[in-house]
């Protein structure tokens, strides 16, 4: 026997065991998929971070020449988090390449993801590590532990030569190779800082520092400051530091972390207000189908306090036994498709993703949406008089109902399913917008799979042929592939056509007058590509060395078809507005190449012939904010660019491809730096990805609309079970089982209809904010799929309708004498 | 004594052209174990008066007294506890909370006082109603008449002053009728309370002490003539 009123409240939960089962259900996927959501999101963002920490390190700023004294500066800035150094002791030649020995402490060898393949990072005193591709060149080869010489040259704070030396070591391991150390011939040695400053000795030391910011610091801003900072402008120090290199490939990870977070953001809170709706209605429906008991309560003496009481303890029941279950089966859920999907970004521990956040964000949403749930019919029930609580029909609406005559196409049925979700516009709404969110997420899911297809992205890498033959270097100018070589490529069975690029990095060093305000404004952050050095703004650009055919062909492309000019420009590319050069401006190219290890600076003033409206095919925005086609011969002559960089070949699909790709294969291997990439293969590779993805994405549509059509069943079951005594009148006036059935289905279908509608709307306006934010990263195109629209339509209007199943017998087979009494 | 006045009662619902008086300016007054009936047609408004002289329904204006006070100049919470602690109310359709037992049904008033149930008082008013061994049973399992016996257990468990009965016998069938309406009369003679009784009923209506009547929302002292047993019926 109960003890006590609130004892009402389970055992009512245990009484209507299927609604109380479909509440918890409802509840528990969709806390479930909110915690999902947001996982995956962090996961997905945290692997775009960690692999650009992996291959460049994690440090957002580099600075050079740093004196001795001034070791400590760095570190004072408000932003910054850590700080590590590192100081060249000398170097040695390595074939044509070089191994540098460099001093560095811990913090250093964190920041510059400095790890050991074997052994370990050096600790202790004349202990050194050393890069595996220089460790492979050794003559001698020791174990670790082992003690061996290494005979090198010191170096001044400038680079020259002092002394050669000679000092013995402590072997204590191979390191990961660095990404960077091939790109510029010069691998690594790494000891101590205190064995490098002991072998340096007193002379005058130029130190390098690694600042990493703090989290909590927007980058850009930061950045700007910590320059301004080190160069001495915002204090009366003396500057402190020559040189300073942002951490290009990683910011602009940070960068792209930072779009996808915002635009990932926008999806959390898009499934946390579908999944509030839910919540909302699936409550609100179980709180109003009791309104009569609390009537009759309110006739027996309860006070509104006390049904307050009773509705609140309910939700706190929900909230805190089954939203618990729902993150942990979300957690586990994730980790579990996780496993099953796999991949490149999804692979690690997923446990890591849970955070504060990703607990909170469910329970504060299914906090505020039970919350509300139960606050409008509580204070209704404790408003409204008790006999009025006790007609389950409610308060009749005093306003007008559609008029038959504006529904021509409909009959009677079809115009009493629209006064009927006209009379309950609340929870119509809510039902509604639940499922139009889950519609509106299949659209973008949809459009983001088609979009992010093998060919979108490998034309973004600049993948456009059957075979492209490359360099993994991009430093070293004397990589190139010879006329020979390119004249051998040609004469293999089967290859069809052969498209030579001469590559070039430069940077285009402008005048203000050739610079935007924006250019301007940016080029002072510390924007990877973008920079100023006294006043004058440096610019990266790649320059295309290109046939005469295909400049004949951009030549046809522009007004002025007689223009005989040799150097195109493309400006402003990744949707920027940096810069404002016009045909004929003079502007100063400045390029850097390796030879020997060593950087050689050229310098060449040309006239910029024409500046396209558009370039001829998709550049990555890593290539810089210009891209500039001039003749072979330009590279030639003024930058001394030898050879092709880039060859595209493409195939005739009947030839034997395995032979060719063969061929092809060994002239890579036979070019230092040598790079074969396949089309075939990176297409494959990249739709496991776009799998990957897909399946994700999907996997959270799915559970989205699938509690969405429970909440469509849910709220239909609810109005039949409010109008139970007038379906009874009808049919007892003659209203057939089959008018029943038109009417609920039309209701389930109009449900399926204006659900599809604003559910596209929305889907479109996300692809949109999605488009604008990200287009220039992902090669994105907007544009509206007809055919998905017109199939978003018929399925959903179809699942609708299916979820009127059930009600729909309930309401046919119930005894009309019944259904016109007022019966429990 | 006086237990109950109402004055200048009134009931109007809707407006403009759908406005309805339901109750007119009812002016009333009921004795302290005093068992009233009150007669009309259907739509004559009976429920009307009979919920607003129980605190159920707003009056569009004029009052109810009870045991000397005004029973609409209470908050709403002090009307709730009123209702709880003074008013007994019987249902025609015997609205029992389906998921708690008879006896459970029985005791809720009380649980809502957050007092202690008097288990004494509940089996012996179980046994005068003849219920005692349906106590366990869920409304579901019971037949019209012993949910109605349950309906009326509930009413007089807190020993209200006053009870009010929208046609309890409507429902049932006519041995039920009988036995319920024995049950309640006795009942009330033994605890002393007071019975307002609404019913279309005469056969019912004659077991009352004094009979109203209520025509288009109207109330009037019934006009009855004497029968054998000296009792008037109209």
């Amino acid at each position: 026997m109960i003890k006590n009123y609130k004892q009402l409240v389970p055992r009512y939960l245990i009484a209507n065991k299927k609604t109380s089962l479909s509440m918890v259900i409802s509840i528990l996927f969709s806390v479930a998929m909110l915690v999902s959501v947001s996982m995956f999101i962090g996961k997905y963002n945290a692997a775009r971070i960690e692999m650009a920490q992996a291959g460049h390190g994690k440090y957002h700023a580099g600075f050079s020449y740093v004196r001795e004294d001034t070791l400590g500066k760095l570190k004072r800035f408000k932003g910054t988090a850590q700080v590590g150094t590192t100081i060249t002791v000398g170097e040695l030649p390595m074939g044509s390449d070089r191994m540098e020995i460099k001093g560095a402490d811990i913090t250093a060898f964190d920041l510059l993801n400095v790890k050991a393949l074997k052994g370990r990072v050096p600790e202790k005193d004349d202990e050194v590590a050393i890069e595996q591709w220089m460790y492979s060149r050794l003559e001698k080869k020791p174990e670790i532990g082992e003690r061996f010489k290494l005979k090198y040259s010191r170096l001044d704070s400038s680079g020259h030569t002092l002394e050669t030396k000679e000092s013995e070591f402590v072997f204590c391991g191979i390191l990961e190779d660095f990404e960077e150390s091939k790109n510029f011939q010069t691998g690594k040695a790494y000891v101590t800082l205190d064995t490098a400053n002991k072998l340096i000795g007193k002379i005058f030391k130029a130190y390098e520092q690694w600042v990493e910011l703090k989290d909590t610091m927007p980058v850009e801003l930061t950045l700007e400051d910590l320059q301004a900072y080190a160069l001495g402008k915002t204090t009366n120090e003396e500057h402190i530091v020559q040189g300073y290199r942002g951490n290009f490939y990683y910011l602009t990870a940070l960068e792209q972390a930072r779009i996808a977070k915002s635009i990932t953001f926008v999806f959390n809170i898009i499934v946390a207000v579908a999944v509030a709706l839910v919540i909302y209605n699936v409550f609100n429906i179980s709180v109003l189908q009791r309104k009569k008991h609390y009537g009759l309560l309110r006739a027996i003496g309860i006070t509104q306090k006390q049904i307050k009481l009773m509705l609140f303890l309910e939700a706190f029941l929900f909230e805190a036994i089954v939203v618990p279950i729902g993150i942990a089966i979300g957690i586990l859920s994730t980790a579990l498709l996780t496993r099953v999907i796999g991949g490149t970004i999804l692979k690690g521990s997923i446990f890591k993703q849970i955070t504060p956040f990703n607990i909170l964000l469910p329970v504060f949403v299914s906090l505020i949406s039970i919350a509300a749930a139960v606050y409008s019919p509580a204070k209704l029930a404790s408003k409204v008089s008790a006999i009025e609580s006790m007609s389950m029909e409610g308060k009749k609406s005093t306003k007008k109902l559609y008029r038959a005559s504006k529904f021509k196409i409909f009959d009677y049925t079809g115009k009493m399913a629209l006064n009927n979700l006209k009379r309950y516009k609340k929870r119509f709404a809510a039902t509604v917008t639940a499922i139009a969110v889950g519609i509106a997420l299949f659209i973008f899911s949809s459009y983001v799979i088609n979009v992010l297809t093998p060919a979108s992205i490998l034309e973004v890498a600049g993948v456009r042929a059957d075979y492209v033959l490359c360099f993994s270097s991009s430093i070293a100018v004397k990589c190139g592939y010879s006329d020979e070589i390119i004249n051998k490529i040609e004469r293999i069975p089967g290859v069809k056509t052969v498209n030579k690029f001469k590559l070039l990095h430069i940077d285009y060093m402008l005048d203000s007058k050739f610079m935007t305000e924006t250019g301007i404004k940016e080029s002072k952050k510390g924007v990877p590509g973008i920079g100023c050095i006294d006043e004058r703004y440096d610019v990266v650009s790649q320059v295309y060395g290109c046939s005469d055919e295909f400049l004949l062909g951009l030549r046809k492309n522009v007004s002025d078809s007689d223009n005989k000019g040799e150097v195109f420009i493309v400006q402003n590319l990744d949707y920027k507005n940096y810069t404002k050069i016009k045909n004929g401006d003079e502007v100063e190219m400045l390029s850097q190449y390796l030879n020997g290890g060593k950087f050689v600076s050229v310098d060449k003033t040309t006239k910029v012939d024409y500046v396209l409206k558009k370039p001829p095919f998709k550049i990555n925005e890593l290539q810089g904010f210009i891209a500039t086609f001039v003749p072979y011969k330009f590279l030639e002559d003024n930058f001394k660019v030898s050879g092709f960089q880039k060859v595209e070949i493409n195939v005739d699909k009947n030839a034997n491809l395995i032979k060719i790709e063969q061929e092809l294969k060994s002239i890579a291997d036979g070019e230092r730096y040598g790079k074969l990439i396949s089309y075939e293969s990176e297409t494959q590779k990249y739709h496991s990805f776009q799998q990957q993805l897909g399946g994700l994405l999907m996997s959270i549509v799915v559970v989205i609309i699938f509690v969405g059509l429970i909440n469509i069943m849910n709220t239909l079951n609810m109005n039949i079970i409010i109008r139970k005594r007038e379906f009874g009148m009808l049919r007892a006036l003659g209203f057939t089982k089959k008018d029943m059935k038109k009417t609920l289905l039309k209701e389930a279908a109009i449900y399926g209809v204006v659900s599809s509608i604003i559910g596209v709307l929305m889907g479109y306006l996300l692809i949109w904010i999605v488009y604008r934010l990200a287009r220039s990263i992902f090669n994105l195109k907007f544009y509206v799929d007809i055919k998905l629209i017109v199939l978003t339509f018929v399925v959903t209007v179809l699942l609708g309708v299916c979820s009127s199943i059930l009600p729909l017998k309930k309401a046919t087979t119930e005894d009309i004498v019944e259904s016109i009494q007022a019966v429990e | 004594m006086e237990i109950m006045q109402t004055y200048e009662l009134t009931k109007v619902y809707g407006r403009a052209e759908a406005r309805v008086e339901a109750l007119k300016s009812a002016n009333l007054t009921i004795n302290k174990g005093e068992f009233v009936a009150i007669v009309g047609p259907s739509g004559s408004g009976k429920s009307t008066l009979l919920h607003l002289m129980a605190g159920l329904l707003n009056p569009t204006s004029g009052g109810v007294l009870i045991e000397g006070k005004n029973i609409y100049n209470l908050s709403e919470n002090d009307l709730s506890i009123f209702r709880r602690r003074k008013i007994g109310f019987i249902f025609q359709f015997f609205n029992l909370l389906p998921m708690l037992s008879l006896e459970e049904n029985v005791i809720l008033p009380a649980l809502l006082d957050n007092k202690k149930v008097d288990m004494e008082y509940l089996d012996e008013l179980l046994k005068v109603l003849g219920l005692t061994d349906r106590r366990r049973h869920l409304p579901g399992a019971l037949s019209g008449g012993q949910q109605q016996r349950a309906a009326i257990a509930r009413a007089l468990f807190t020993k209200p002053s006053i009870v009010f009965a929208d046609e309890p016998t409507g429902n049932l069938d006519s041995k039920s009728s009988k036995e319920v309406l024995e049950l309640m009369t006795m009942s009330i003679k033994k605890y002393n309370q007071t019975l307002v009784l609404i019913t279309h009923d005469m056969n019912v209506a004659k077991h009352a002490d004094r009979i109203l009547r209520i025509d288009d929302g109207i109330v009037s002292e019934h006009v009855t003539s004497i029968t054998a047993e000296g009792r008037d019926i109209g």
